[in-house]
């Protein structure tokens, strides 16, 4: 009887301490992303003349419901739109949703009310948008989503999908190019909640983790935060380091990650971001981070405003709802090419 | 036993459960089974929407279609490289027209060839194991594996389509699979492992953006000769 009870007692006190540790959160700096420059506008527009020209333009209040701008990456798609709606002969408003379903579901409203004639939306909620965008179509308003995708088709009228998935694995492949195939290596993944933070995590491991010689030493979210990604990585240093490479699920984190590996005197690590920023861009010339890749804001924010234009004038894109469009992986060898979210190749 | 005894046992025991706990950083994952945590968190509830879709499975998926859709394309579509490759050279917006396919995400040309050549040399150092190859003045790449790049077998059909399927991320796993199953019934049987130096004939795709990149097949069929 003796031995049971202290078998119980042990078995109670070893879940204790277990559960303990599983109920730990990781730190919840809230910071908001760093200050970032204004960016250019981009030397080459590529704006093709749409199809079906000598028709007049159907004009009208175009919606432009985004996160916000304070993320050049959503700064340089709402200067896309902005640009191509003008020059098409469309007016617009542009509202930000902040990542937040709820908001977002408002500002549909507000396009409802103020008899949009159409939306162009880098949506905050794959789980949520559809019924937004279910009601304006109910209204009469098309939607075209721009960089993310929702998992519904048959609502908006297009999605001009970044491939996130694609660019995250054509980024490790650069990674394990120029780490080599074995190492140790560190992971800071985005916002837990947001699926691009799952989507270029699932990337980047489709490729590494065909390596069986690369380590992954350690894995936090960094919430999207240059400090917040400074400060882990000045952690992690402090413990180990015999570290290869870092990989980012944005260029935010991987500014931070290389600040403190500088800060720590740490040299030669393979460090790669996400989105293809200015900054990130600045990084890899400056020979502290390695790697990005890069979503054609831009160019896809013009395509979305395209589409629907067409969509307008004619009754049809021409073209399936889901679109992909690659990004493209950004080193030492192309940086210098790189300009407000547009590479000229 | 006596009471003593135990109480020094379990207190041995708790110190040690105390230590290990304390040590192992909660940070510090375990993947083996493949799962990718978020600082912490395994719940996909907590992580949001997942974005594997856990209905499709893309081997499945691509045993279904290989004999009966996919590789009547590839044999029925596929051009003799040395013309493809002239054609690339001379004009490659001319050739793109004749014989490319604009790849998925609008990124690059898929061309999908067939030919003889000799292999010089097979590479396996790298995980991304190739068969040099050269048809005739031309080298290329063959792409034998375990690891293997880029989407070309899947941006080569045309029946796969981005819209049929939940999201990106299903859609690469289709050319995943795609890659796999070459992997895993037509690499080894072939016999290339051991064709340095022999001539073989092979049916394949390539993706390049432009007339100079260098050209990386991957293959559908391969046979080895002399």
């Amino acid at each position: 009887m003796k031995r049971r009870a202290l078998a119980a007692i042990l078995l109670a006190a070893m879940m204790i301490l277990f559960v303990g540790c599983a109920a730990e959160k990781p730190a919840d700096t809230t910071t908001p992303d760093t200050t970032v420059e204004t960016p250019e506008t981009p030397a080459n527009n590529e704006t093709e003349t749409p199809e079906n020209s000598e028709e007049p333009t159907a004009g009208g209040l175009v919606y432009i419901i985004e996160p916000s701008q304070d993320n050049p990456y959503f700064k340089a798609e709402v200067m896309g739109a902005e640009a191509r709606l003008t020059e098409l002969g469309y007016t617009f408003q542009t509202v930000s949703h902040d990542d937040d379903a709820t908001k977002q579901d408002q500002l549909y409203d507000a396009a409802i009310a103020a008899k949009a004639v159409g939306i162009i939306s880098d949506n905050a909620s794959a789980d949520a948008t559809a019924a937004s965008i279910q009601k304006a179509k109910d209204a009469g308003i098309p939607t075209v989503l721009i960089g993310r995708e929702i998992n519904e088709t048959g609502i908006a009228i297009a999605q001009i999908v970044s491939d996130n998935f694609q660019g995250a694995r054509a980024g490790a492949e650069k990674f394990i190019e120029l780490v080599g195939e074995s190492g140790n290596y560190v992971e800071f993944t985005g916002k837990e909640s947001d699926t691009a933070s799952q989507t270029r995590s699932a990337g980047f491991h489709d490729v590494i983790d065909q390596y069986p010689d690369m380590v992954l030493i350690a894995q936090q979210s960094a919430n999207w935060d240059t400090a917040e990604a400074y400060n882990k990585m000045e952690s992690i240093i402090q413990s180990n380091q015999d570290i290869q490479g870092v990989i980012c699920g944005n260029d935010t984190m991987a500014l931070g990650a290389a600040q403190a590996l500088k800060a720590a005197g740490i040299e030669g690590v393979v460090v790669m971001g996400f989105d293809g920023s200015n900054e990130s861009r600045d990084s890899i010339l400056a020979g502290e981070m390695s790697i990005s890749v890069l979503q054609q804001a831009y160019a896809n924010a013009q395509l979305g405003v395209d589409q629907l234009d067409l969509f307008l004038r004619t009754g049809s894109t021409g073209q399936e709802e889901k679109q992909l469009i690659e990004c493209k992986v950004i080193w030492s060898g192309n940086a210098d090419k790189l300009e407000t979210f547009k590479l000229d190749e | 036993m006596r009471l003593g005894d135990n109480i020094r046992r379990l207190c041995a025991v708790l110190a040690l459960t105390l230590m290990i706990g304390m040590l192992s950083a909660c940070t510090v994952v375990n993947l083996d089974d493949g799962t990718i945590l978020f600082g912490g968190k395994e719940s996909e509830e907590e992580a949001g929407a997942s974005v594997f879709d856990e209905e499709f499975d893309p081997d499945q998926y691509v045993s279904e279609i290989w004999e009966s859709q996919a590789l009547p394309v590839f044999l029925d579509s596929a051009a003799e490289f040395s013309t493809v490759y002239e054609a690339i050279s001379k004009d490659f917006d001319a050739a793109c027209e004749t014989y490319g396919i604009l790849s998925n995400d609008k990124g690059s040309w898929v061309f999908i060839v067939k030919g003889t050549a000799s292999v010089s040399e097979v590479n396996r150092e790298s995980r991304n194991g190739i068969a040099a190859l050269l048809v005739d003045e031309t080298a290329v790449q063959l792409q034998i594996g375990p690891v293997y790049k880029g989407a070309s077998l899947r941006d080569a059909l045309p029946f796969i389509k981005f819209s049929d399927f939940k999201n990106q991320v299903a859609f690469s796993s289709i050319s995943s699979a795609l890659n796999r199953y070459v992997d895993e019934t037509i690499i080894t049987a072939s016999g290339i492992d051991d064709a340095a130096g022999k001539q073989i004939s092979f049916v394949g795709a390539f993706s390049i953006k432009a007339a100079a990149d260098d050209i990386m097949i991957t293959p559908v069929e391969i046979q080895v000769g002399e």
